[in-house]
């Protein structure tokens, strides 16, 4: 463990604060600042920035990580930008990781941020994924919903395996609980099963509480030098492996949409760097946009054998004090799903649960986890992350 | 964008759209490997030949998913509400998108048989589906 580089600095902003700044920039600023407060630094320590770009112009086409060194004073700087959308959105990690392997930075402050619905409403932004998350050529005249997706991943899991909308709704009642432990949560409300199953059919058979929320949100953090990792006020967690692989962009190029040999491989990968085993990671982190995603992602990393995954989830040990808990901050159905911030909030929290800083949803003695991020549909990423 | 219009991005997608216009449905054919694809473009995925012939093809399938939507997605598919969108895998290989029209959502499930009826939407004509022995509009 002594050799990977350490995150010594997380924070969030503006996921359920009301007092943070609801612009762009602000949130950007405000994250990356608590983030290098809460490494012990000051920007002067900074020398490198990951930065993922917005939904939306204007700030799709003007987000640029230079810019954000620029803004925070961070110079000079090793500036790289991850694009959203195609591409996983939970790189920041393996960059901040290769670039200090690779003595191109020491310090280097991981930043993600997005004011989704303060900027375009929950309305605009379902119409703009409809014409931009679909491929605009070939899908979109036929209107399909960025929950049509997940719907038509769904419809085939349950003809292959009998899987049914009670099991998924457990997915979404289980968020709720975690997210009732979690004060920066967006809905904490506890709903049941029939809640779920009775709520407005979206895109069938996904209905509203089976899909995200819209939210805004920033996550950031700081990873520096394996040797460096104790030099903080805080307990280093270490990025212990990565993985990664792409299955596909668009569902209609994808053979089977139940099975992804592609995340299995960036799991293995991740989990080979990191030297664990499945069963030695305490908490897992799937990307959950959808209810039927925490179900495919579970077997396609190999938790569970393929076509298990809606029994694995429904008995009540994916939630608080089960013995295989995910999402331990609500996740996106529950947490908070502002676009190209919601891997970084899931990661930081992560970190949060190693560190033993959680309360009331603390996992006893958490020291490893496995966080999940998704681009497009079916790009993958995994991040394994330990502390001594 | 607005409208149901595809965002046309190559001169093979604007044969494709244009033969779909004129009620013919055309798919390019690879012809060192004989792999027919979709979308349209210069090179085969299955063995990189630049060698291709547009064939019409009889637009037959079957579904391998679908999904019903309840809540459109922008103003001009609200007309449409409920519809439904289909996965569908040609006989000849490709899988392809389109809405499965002139019937109940009920009436469609997976594995079903469908053909290709084009549609004219207003400002596009769109290749979509109808369930095998149904009536096209």
């Amino acid at each position: 463990m002594k050799d990977k580089p350490a995150i010594v600095g997380a924070a969030t902003a503006g996921v359920d604060a009301l007092e943070d700044p609801t612009d762009y920039w602000g949130l950007a600023q405000v994250v990356s600042a608590r983030a290098v407060k809460d490494a012990g630094m000051t920007f002067r320590d900074i020398d490198g920035v990951v930065f993922i770009t917005s939904v939306w112009p204007p700030e799709r086409v003007l987000t640029s990580a230079a810019y954000l060194a620029q803004t925070l004073g961070i110079k000079p700087a090793w500036a790289k930008m991850i694009p959203y959308g195609g591409t996983p959105i939970s790189e920041h990690f393996m960059w901040a990781s290769m670039a200090i392997q690779a003595g191109l930075a020491t310090n280097v402050l991981c930043v993600a941020s997005e004011n989704l619905n303060s900027r375009l409403t929950r309305g605009g932004v379902v119409e703009v994924f409809a014409k931009t998350a679909n491929n605009s050529e070939w899908e979109y005249p036929f209107g399909p919903l960025l929950p049509s997706n997940f719907g038509m991943i769904a419809q085939r899991h349950m003809h292959e395996y009998g899987t049914t909308s009670e099991q998924l709704a457990t997915i979404a009642v289980s968020a709720r609980k975690w997210a009732a432990l979690n004060p920066e949560a967006g809905m904490r409300t506890p709903i049941t099963v029939e809640d779920v199953t009775s709520s407005k059919m979206i895109s069938s058979p996904m209905r509203m509480f089976d899909m995200s929320l819209v939210s805004d949100g920033a996550a950031a953090a700081v990873v520096t030098l394996p040797e460096r990792a104790h030099d903080g006020p805080n307990v280093p967690v270490r990025v212990m492996g990565f993985g990664e692989c792409v299955d596909s962009q668009n569902l209609m190029f994808n053979k089977y949409l139940t099975k992804m040999p592609g995340l299995r491989k960036a799991t293995d990968q991740a989990l080979a760097m990191s030297g664990l085993a499945r069963d030695e990671l305490d908490i897992v982190y799937p990307y959950d946009p959808a209810t039927i995603s925490v179900v495919v992602e579970l077997e396609n990393m190999g938790f569970c054998e393929p076509g298990e995954g809606g029994e694995f989830v429904s008995d009540g040990k994916i939630e608080p004090g089960g013995s295989f808990p995910i999402n331990t901050h609500g996740g996106l159905l529950a947490c908070a799903h502002p676009g190209p911030s919601a891997s970084m909030i899931q990661m930081v929290e992560a970190i949060r649960q190693l560190r033993g800083e959680c309360g009331d949803r603390q996992v006893p003695d958490a020291k490893t986890a496995l966080c999940l991020g998704e681009g497009g549909f079916y790009a993958w990423q995994v991040n394994v992350l330990g502390r001594e | 964008m607005s409208g149901r219009k595809p965002v046309i991005t190559s001169s093979a997608a604007q044969h494709f759209w244009d033969e779909c216009a004129k009620g013919r449905y055309l798919l390019q054919q690879c012809t060192n490997c004989q792999t027919f694809r979709y979308p349209p473009g210069p090179i085969c995925w299955n063995c990189a030949s630049d060698g291709v012939e547009w064939v019409e093809s009889p637009g037959r399938g079957t579904i391998f998913t679908f999904t019903t939507i309840g809540r459109a997605p922008s103003e001009e598919f609200k007309p449409y509400v409920p519809y439904t969108v289909a996965l569908v895998d040609l006989d000849e290989g490709p899988r392809v998108m389109g809405n499965v029209i002139d019937c109940a959502p009920e009436d469609i499930s997976i594995d079903a048989r469908v053909e290709v009826a084009f549609e004219d939407v207003g400002d596009a004509v769109l290749p979509q589906f109808v369930l095998s022995g149904a009536t096209a509009s």
